[in-house]
């Protein structure tokens, strides 16, 4: 538990520098970030209490909100990230359950699992973010193309670091 | 009363998420009201030090781009410098009294891709850097300063849609507002030019010194193209911006030594 601790504190800081240091300073097509600090919530225990998952998910979008000068719009959009995700795990759980010991990821319940897990939940934050940041339903589909194309490059980083995690292994 | 508690127990994590909602809109409902005001920005002293940190790493990647621009507008002064006209006789003007002092600061994050944008400067009050003070790169206008901690400050850049900028055509001195609606890092739109008016493309357009914020004659941009509506009295205008706000790093904070008396004399005004 401690160790763990230490381990997802690290990831949690690291997450949020990579954000705001790197990740913002990309610019496709003129508007479009990735958000990969999201994936801090994916990768949490099975085991984590919903509560926690939540106010994990309001300081990480604090975190990142402090830095963009966009007070409550991350913030509000992790929140509701951590709170799918509870839903998301029991509609996609496997037939045998979540075994005890495991953690979410593409190693120990296959691509299928971790494509509709992770598709799920960076989408609703995404989907949530876009139309947070417009504040408003006019101009959807221009708000709804943003949300595509970043989701795009999220997932994308996503999977290169399940690359990494599973080689690790 | 007991069904009550096992209720609240059971769906915690739901009020748990609808408590943390509330207070994330409300934040966000706040801070769109307040922007100005510059709530927690990114001029606190955590972010502020990171920025810093990384900004001077990359800052070595452009630096032979930067020295040519800040050459070209050492050049440029030097042009304007009094020693540099041939003058017949020497007598200094000692009427003449300094109203605008420059700061020059460093850019240490700013971004282009966003509804609301924002430049965090390497300096704050301590180095004199107050609210409401201009901010230019060496090519024109790039913000307006909104909020200062001792040692960073944070401006509201030209590409933020609460930015608006009284500024006028250079030829025929006609007034208008630059203001900024997502339109790309190198474009926005000049209103209120009547449509009597007679403008062409590449038409320069300048700051008005109407505001106390801005000394006059500023440039802005040039214009790009323009459409007048028969219904309508006004030109709706597309203006290219001078500032290449993808590549800002040295800038200048401008001080107007006159802005609260401009501002106290007005407010008298106002009021009646």
């Amino acid at each position: 538990m401690n160790n763990g601790f230490v381990r997802y504190s690290l990831m949690f800081v690291f997450l949020v520098l990579i954000q705001v240091l790197f990740l913002n300073n990309i610019e496709l097509g003129g508007s479009i970030n990735p958000f990969l600090y999201i994936l801090f919530i994916l990768i949490l225990p099975f085991e984590t209490p919903s509560w926690m998952l939540l106010v994990l998910g309001f300081f990480l979008g604090f975190s990142i909100d402090i830095f963009v000068n966009t007070l409550g719009i991350h913030t509000s959009a992790s929140v509701f990230a951590a709170f799918v995700r509870p839903m998301v795990l029991s509609l996609i759980i496997p037939r045998d359950g979540y075994e005890s010991g495991t953690l979410p990821r593409i190693s120990f319940y296959g691509l299928p699992w971790f494509i509709r897990y992770s598709f799920s939940i960076v989408f609703a934050h995404h989907l949530f973010y876009f139309f947070m940041e417009a504040f408003t339903f006019s101009g959807f589909f221009n708000t709804f193309g943003k949300v595509l194309y970043s989701f795009a490059f999220t997932i994308a980083l996503v999977f290169v670091g399940q690359l990494f995690v599973t080689k690790k292994k | 009363m007991k069904n009550l508690i096992q209720f609240i127990i059971k769906f915690h994590y739901v009020f748990l998420f609808i408590f943390l909602q509330f207070v994330s809109i409300w934040m966000v409902v706040t801070y769109n009201v307040k922007q100005r005001k510059g709530f927690i920005d990114s001029s606190n002293a955590i972010s502020g030090f990171f920025y810093e940190t990384y900004s001077s790493v990359s800052d070595y990647f452009s630096l032979h781009e930067i020295n040519n621009q800040l050459s070209t507008e050492n050049a440029a002064l030097r042009d304007s410098l009094i020693y540099s006209y041939y003058s017949m006789d020497k007598t200094v003007d000692t009427n003449v009294v300094r109203q605008f002092i420059h700061i020059s600061c460093k850019v240490i994050n700013n971004s282009t891709n966003r509804k609301y944008n924002f430049i965090t400067l390497n300096k704050g009050s301590l180095h004199g850097i107050g609210k409401d003070m201009a901010v230019i790169s060496p090519s024109g206008v790039a913000g307006i300063i909104v909020g200062v901690s001792s040692h960073y400050s944070v401006a509201i850049s030209l590409l933020n849609e609460n930015f608006r900028l009284s500024s006028k055509l250079k030829k025929t001195g006609q007034f208008g507002s630059v203001v900024w609606k997502e339109s790309g890092y190198d474009k926005a739109l000049l209103i209120d030019i009547p449509s009597h008016v007679s403008i062409n493309k590449g038409d320069t357009i300048v700051t008005s010194g109407f505001s106390a914020i801005f000394p006059e004659g500023i440039i802005v941009g040039t214009i790009d193209s323009f459409d007048k509506k028969t219904s309508e009295s006004f030109y709706e205008i597309e203006i290219n911006l001078s500032t290449d706000f993808t590549n800002l790093s040295s800038v200048y904070v401008i001080v107007n030594k006159f802005h609260a008396e401009q501002i106290k004399l007005e407010k008298e005004f106002e009021n009646e």
